[in-house]
C-alpha cells in the first residue's frame, strides 16, 4: 500500500494533479478573503461615518438641552437686574425660585450667593452644610465672577440627589454695573443619559459623552439605570484607553472576549467628547453571513477543483500511458501493435508518428532477419566447407597410406613379408579413420547428457586409479589435492570421464618427457564472473552460487595467449597429430552441464585448466 | 522536491483557511443583563438591594415623589432588620422629610413631627452613637433655628458637647453608579466623598454661639471650640460670630493670628476676619 502511494506520489500524474490543485487553493481562497476583506473594510467605513453623523446629533440634542438652561438662568437674572425680584429679600428670593422649580423639575437645585457669603438655595440645603457653607469657594461662583457672563462648571455629584450635574451661573449686576450677587441652576444631566438611551445604534450600541480633563463619563444610557454593574465603565475605559494609544478616533478594540467598534468626536462649545460604541458583531452580522458563504464556496470551489485537476491530470496522463503500453508491446516484440489515440490534439499526432516508428521498426527488423539468415547461411556454409577441409585433410593421409599399401599387397612381386606389413599399415590406418570420424560425429551431434548426482571426487580416483601406475612409470607423477568430501553435482558421468581424460591426455602431451601433473578439486564460493543458473532439477533449489572446481595442471610447454584465444575452437590443434576436436568436445561438454571452463597458461611454465560445476543445494 | 512542495501547498491552504475563518471573528455578543428583584411595598415597586447599605443609598438618592422616597427608606425596616446602623440612618431621614421638601416653608405641626421621630429614634437606636448624635444635633437646630426655642436648642447641644465630644458629621457612601462618574476616581467637585473634619459637637458649639443670649455661655462655648476643635471651619465661623459681637470680639482677638496661621479658613472668611478685627 504504502509502495503504491510512493508511486503515485512520484507519478507525473500526482505532479500535475498537485500543480493545479496548488493553484486552486491559492487563487480561491485567496480572492475570498481579498472580497471578505473588502466588504470589510467597507462597512468599517460606512460605520465609522454612520458612528460620527449619530455623534454628531447627539452634540445637537445636547447644545440644544444646555442651550435651555442657559436661558433660564438668564430669565432668573433678568427677574434680579428689573427688580421683579428684590435682591435683600430672602424669603421673596425663595419663593420665586419655588416657583421656578415647580415649572422646571430638571432644575435640581438654584442657588443664589453674594459676596458676603450669603447663600440661599432652594429646595433647602441639609442644615449641617448649610452651616459651614461658604458660596463664594463654589465653582459655579467663582465660575460666573471670573467670565462676568454665564457659566457651566465641569460635572460633579450633587449631595442632595446623588445624581451627576452641572451648574450653570450668572453674575447679576446692580445699576451701576456692578456684581451684586451670582445665581446658578444645578442641572441633572441624567435626562441627557435618558436620552442617549433612547437612541437605537445597530442592535446593541450605545453613545456616551465623557470629560477629556478627568475622562468622567457624563452621560451614558446605564448611567442612572439599576441594576448598576462596571461592565460598561470597564468598557469603554478600555476603548478608551486602546484609541489613545493607536491615536486614533475610531477602531475597534477588544474587551472581554468580544470585539467593539468605537468612534469619538469632540463636542462643540465644551471639552467634552461624544463616543458611540457597538459590538462588531452587530455591524459585521452580514459581512459575516457573506464570509461564511465564501468559506463554504472556497471549500466546495476547493474540492470541486481539486477533482477536477485529478480528471484534467487523468486526461493529460491517459495517451502517455497508452504510449508507455505500446512501447512496452513492442519491446515484447509485439511490432505489429498500434496504438489508438482519439484526442483531437497533440496526443493523437504523437500516436500516428509512434505508429509510424513501430512501422519502420517493423520493417527494419524483418529486414534484419533475412540479412541474420543470409548471413547464418553463409556462416553454415562455410563451417561446412572448413569441416570438409579439415575431414579431407584428415582422411587425405591416411587414404594415402591405404592406397599405397594396398598397391603393396597387390603386387604379387612383393615379399610377403612386405605385403603382411603394408596390410598392417592398412589396419592402422583404418582404425585412425574411425577414430577420427567417431571424433567428428561426437563434435557434430553430441549426445545429451544423462544427469545424476555424481560425485566427481569419486569419479577421478576411478578415471585415473587405473592408468597411474602406468604413466609413473614413463616418468609422470600424478599429484591429486582432493577435499576429503567433495560435494555433489549433476552430471553425466560418462561425459565426464571423457573430460577428464581429454585434460589428462593434453596435459601429458604438453610433457613429452614427464613431470608433474596436478589434480585439485576444491569448492568456490560466490559465483565469481559465473551467470550460468543450475539445471533446474526435481527436488533441487536453482540459485546455488557455489562451484566445484576441478583444477588440472601441467609443467608443460604453455601456451600465448593467441593459443589460448582459439584452443577451445574446432580443428585447432597445436600437434602435429592433433585433429583439434578434443578441448572442443570438452568446451560442448562443460556447456551443456552449465559449467565453465578457466585457462590459465604461461609459455614454458605449463597450463591450467579449471572445470567449475555449479554445485547441488539440497532443500533444508 | 515533490513533497516538500506538497507539504508547503497543504500548509499554505491550512493558513489561507484559518486567515479566512479565524482572523477578527466577531462573537456573537449581548450586553450583559443583571436585574434586581422588584419588591412592591406601599403601593410601590421598589428594587431589592443585595446589601442594606445599597438600600438605604438608592433610597436616599433623588426622588420625584417624596412617598415613593418615604417608602423606599421604610422598607429597609422590613428586609434589613438586622442592619441597625442603616435602619438608623433611614429613621434620621424619615424624621427629616417631616419638614417638607423645604423646611423653611414648613409648619410648626412639621416641625413637633419631626421631634417627635427623632426622640423616637434617640429611644429606638441607643446603642449607635453616631445615630443619637444627629438626632440630638436636630433636634437642637429645630428648636433653636425653626422654633426660636434656644433654651431647650441649646441644652440638647451642650449634651452633644458632653456626650458625644469626638463623633465626625457622617456622609453618605456614593449610590451604586456614582463610580461610573468616576471611573478614574477622581475627588474633585465630590461632596459625598470628601473626608470630612467636623464634628457634631464643634457645629453643636457653634450653634451655641449663634444662639446664646448669654455671655459667659457664649464664651465657654467659644473656649471649648477653641480648646478642643481649634482646627476646624467651624472655629474660624465661631470668631467671626464672635467678632461682629462687640461686647465679644475683644475675647477672641488673641486667636484670630493663630488660626489664620493655621491656613483653614478660605481666602472670603480670612478676609471677613481681618476685616472685622480692624474693629478693635
Amino acid at each position: 500500500m504504502q509502495k503504491n502511494i510512493s508511486i503515485f506520489w512520484h507519478s507525473f500524474q500526482a505532479r500535475v494533479f498537485l500543480a493545479l490543485t496548488l493553484i486552486v487553493i491559492i487563487v480561491i481562497p485567496g480572492t475570498g478573503y481579498f472580497c471578505y476583506l473588502q466588504a470589510r473594510k467597507v462597512a468599517v467605513q460606512q460605520m465609522q461615518e454612520y458612528a460620527l453623523g449619530t455623534a454628531a446629533q447627539i452634540s445637537k440634542r445636547v447644545e440644544s438641552f444646555l442651550s435651555q438652561h442657559t436661558s433660564s438662568v438668564k430669565l432668573i437674572k433678568s427677574f434680579f437686574e428689573n427688580q421683579h425680584i428684590n435682591h435683600s429679600d430672602d424669603k421673596q428670593i425663595l419663593q420665586y425660585f419655588r416657583l421656578i422649580r415647580k415649572d422646571h423639575p430638571e432644575f435640581v437645585n438654584i442657588n443664589f450667593g453674594d459676596a458676603t457669603g450669603r447663600f440661599l438655595m432652594s429646595p433647602a440645603q441639609i442644615p449641617e452644610v448649610h452651616k459651614l457653607f461658604d458660596p463664594r469657594v463654589r465653582p459655579w461662583y467663582k465660575g460666573a465672577m471670573e467670565t462676568k457672563d454665564v457659566h457651566w462648571t465641569n460635572v460633579y455629584l450633587f449631595a442632595s440627589t446623588q445624581r451627576p450635574g452641572m451648574t450653570v451661573s450668572v453674575p447679576i449686576y446692580d445699576t451701576k454695573g456692578t456684581v451684586r450677587s451670582v445665581c446658578g441652576i444645578d442641572i441633572d444631566i441624567s435626562s441627557i443619559s435618558k436620552f442617549l438611551r433612547g437612541i437605537k445604534i445597530g442592535k446593541q450600541g450605545f453613545a456616551y459623552i465623557f470629560e477629556n480633563t478627568q475622562g468622567r463619563v457624563i452621560a451614558h444610557p446605564s448611567l442612572v439605570q439599576l441594576p448598576w454593574n462596571s461592565y460598561h465603565i470597564d468598557l469603554l475605559r478600555t476603548c478608551l484607553t486602546n484609541l489613545n494609544q493607536k491615536n486614533k478616533t475610531f477602531g475597534i478594540s477588544s474587551f472581554q472576549g468580544d470585539n467593539f467598534f468605537t468612534a469619538y468626536t469632540d463636542y462643540p462649545g465644551n471639552d467634552w467628547t461624544v463616543g458611540v460604541t457597538l459590538p462588531v458583531s452587530d455591524f459585521l452580522e452580514n459581512i459575516l453571513a457573506i464570509k461564511k458563504a465564501i468559506i463554504s464556496l472556497v471549500i466546495v470551489g476547493i474540492l470541486l477543483s481539486s477533482f477536477l485537476s485529478y480528471l484534467l491530470a487523468m486526461t493529460i496522463v491517459r495517451p502517455l500511458k497508452i504510449l508507455k503500453k505500446g512501447i512496452e508491446r513492442i519491446a515484447g516484440g509485439d511490432l505489429e501493435y498500434k496504438v489508438n489515440i482519439n484526442d483531437p490534439d497533440i496526443a493523437s499526432s504523437l500516436a500516428g508518428s509512434f505508429n509510424q516508428m513501430a512501422s519502420s521498426l517493423e520493417k527494419s527488423t524483418l529486414e534484419l532477419k533475412s540479412t541474420y539468415a543470409e548471413l547464418a547461411q553463409k556462416e553454415k556454409l562455410a563451417a561446412v566447407g572448413q569441416m570438409t577441409a579439415s575431414i579431407a585433410h584428415e582422411i587425405k593421409n591416411p587414404l594415402g597410406i591405404i592406397l599405397g599399401s594396398a598397391q603393396l599387397i597387390s603386387n604379387m612381386e612383393r615379399p610377403m613379408e612386405m605385403r603382411e606389413k603394408a596390410a598392417e599399415f592398412i589396419m592402422e590406418e583404418i582404425d585412425r579413420l574411425n577414430k577420427i570420424l567417431t571424433s567428428f560425429l561426437d563434435f557434430a551431434k553430441p549426445a545429451s547428457p544423462n544427469f545424476q548426482r555424481i560425485n566427481i571426487s569419486n569419479l577421478m580416483e576411478e578415471t585415473f586409479i587405473a592408468i597411474e601406475e602406468r604413466f609413473n612409470e614413463k616418468g609422470y607423477i600424478i599429484d591429486r589435492e582432493c577435499t576429503a568430501k567433495a560435494p555433489f553435482v549433476m552430471a553425466d558421468q560418462g561425459q565426464i570421464k571423457e573430460v577428464l581424460w581429454n585434460i589428462f591426455l593434453n596435459a601429458v602431451q604438453a610433457m613429452p618427457d614427464g613431470g608433474t601433473l596436478t589434480i585439485r578439486i576444491d569448492i568456490e564460493k560466490g559465483s565469481k564472473g559465473i551467470d550460468e543458473e543450475i539445471i533446474p532439477l526435481k527436488g533441487v533449489t536453482q540459485h546455488n552460487p557455489d562451484f566445484l572446481t576441478v583444477s588440472i595442471m601441467d609443467q608443460g610447454c604453455g601456451m600465448t595467449n593467441e593459443q589460448m584465444e582459439s584452443i577451445l575452437d574446432p580443428f585447432v590443434s597445436f600437434r602435429d597429430m592433433g585433429i583439434g576436436l578434443g578441448l572442443s568436445i570438452v568446451s560442448q561438454i562443460i556447456k551443456s552441464h552449465k559449467g565453465q571452463i578457466r585457462i590459465k597458461s604461461s609459455p614454458g611454465k605449463g597450463t591450467c585448466f579449471t572445470l567449475l560445476f555449479p554445485l547441488i543445494q539440497e532443500e533444508s | 522536491m515533490l513533497k516538500k512542495t506538497a507539504d508547503t501547498a497543504v500548509l499554505i491552504f491550512l493558513v489561507i483557511i484559518l486567515l479566512t475563518s479565524c482572523s477578527e471573528e466577531p462573537a456573537s455578543f449581548s450586553l450583559p443583563k443583571s436585574e434586581l428583584p422588584m419588591i412592591s411595598f406601599q403601593g410601590f415597586s421598589i428594587p431589592r438591594f443585595p446589601t442594606a447599605q445599597g438600600q438605604l443609598n438608592f433610597a436616599k438618592s433623588g426622588f420625584a415623589n417624596p412617598e415613593k422616597k418615604k417608602a423606599a427608606l421604610e422598607i429597609l425596616f422590613e428586609i434589613f432588620p438586622e442592619a441597625r446602623l442603616q435602619c438608623g440612618n433611614a429613621a434620621l431621614y424619615l424624621a427629616y422629610m417631616n419638614l417638607g421638601n423645604d423646611y423653611r416653608f414648613a409648619e410648626s405641626q412639621n416641625y413637633h413631627n419631626a421631634i417627635s421621630d427623632y426622640h423616637a429614634v434617640i429611644e429606638t437606636f441607643k446603642e449607635h452613637p453616631q445615630i443619637l448624635v444627629k438626632a440630638y444635633w436636630y433636634l437642637g437646630w429645630i428648636h433653636s433655628d425653626l422654633l426660636n426655642q434656644t433654651k431647650p436648642g441649646l441644652s440638647y447641644f451642650w449634651h452633644i458637647v458632653k456626650k458625644y465630644p469626638d463623633i465626625k458629621t457622617g456622609i453618605s457612601s456614593p449610590v451604586p453608579w456614582v463610580s461610573l462618574v468616576y471611573p478614574l476616581k477622581e475627588n474633585k467637585n465630590q461632596p459625598v466623598r470628601q473626608s470630612t473634619q467636623n464634628k457634631w459637637a464643634s457645629l453643636a458649639l457653634l450653634e451655641i454661639i449663634r444662639h446664646s443670649r448669654d455671655r459667659v455661655e457664649t464664651v465657654k462655648a467659644f473656649d471649648t471650640l477653641w480648646e478642643k476643635y481649634r482646627g476646624t471651619v467651624a472655629t474660624g465661623i465661631g470668631i467671626n460670630l464672635m467678632l461682629k459681637d462687640k461686647s465679644l470680639g475683644q475675647k477672641v482677638m488673641p486667636y484670630i493670628q493663630p488660626y489664620l496661621a493655621l491656613k483653614i479658613a478660605n481666602p472670603f472668611l480670612a478676609r471677613e476676619i481681618k476685616e472685622n478685627a480692624k474693629k478693635y
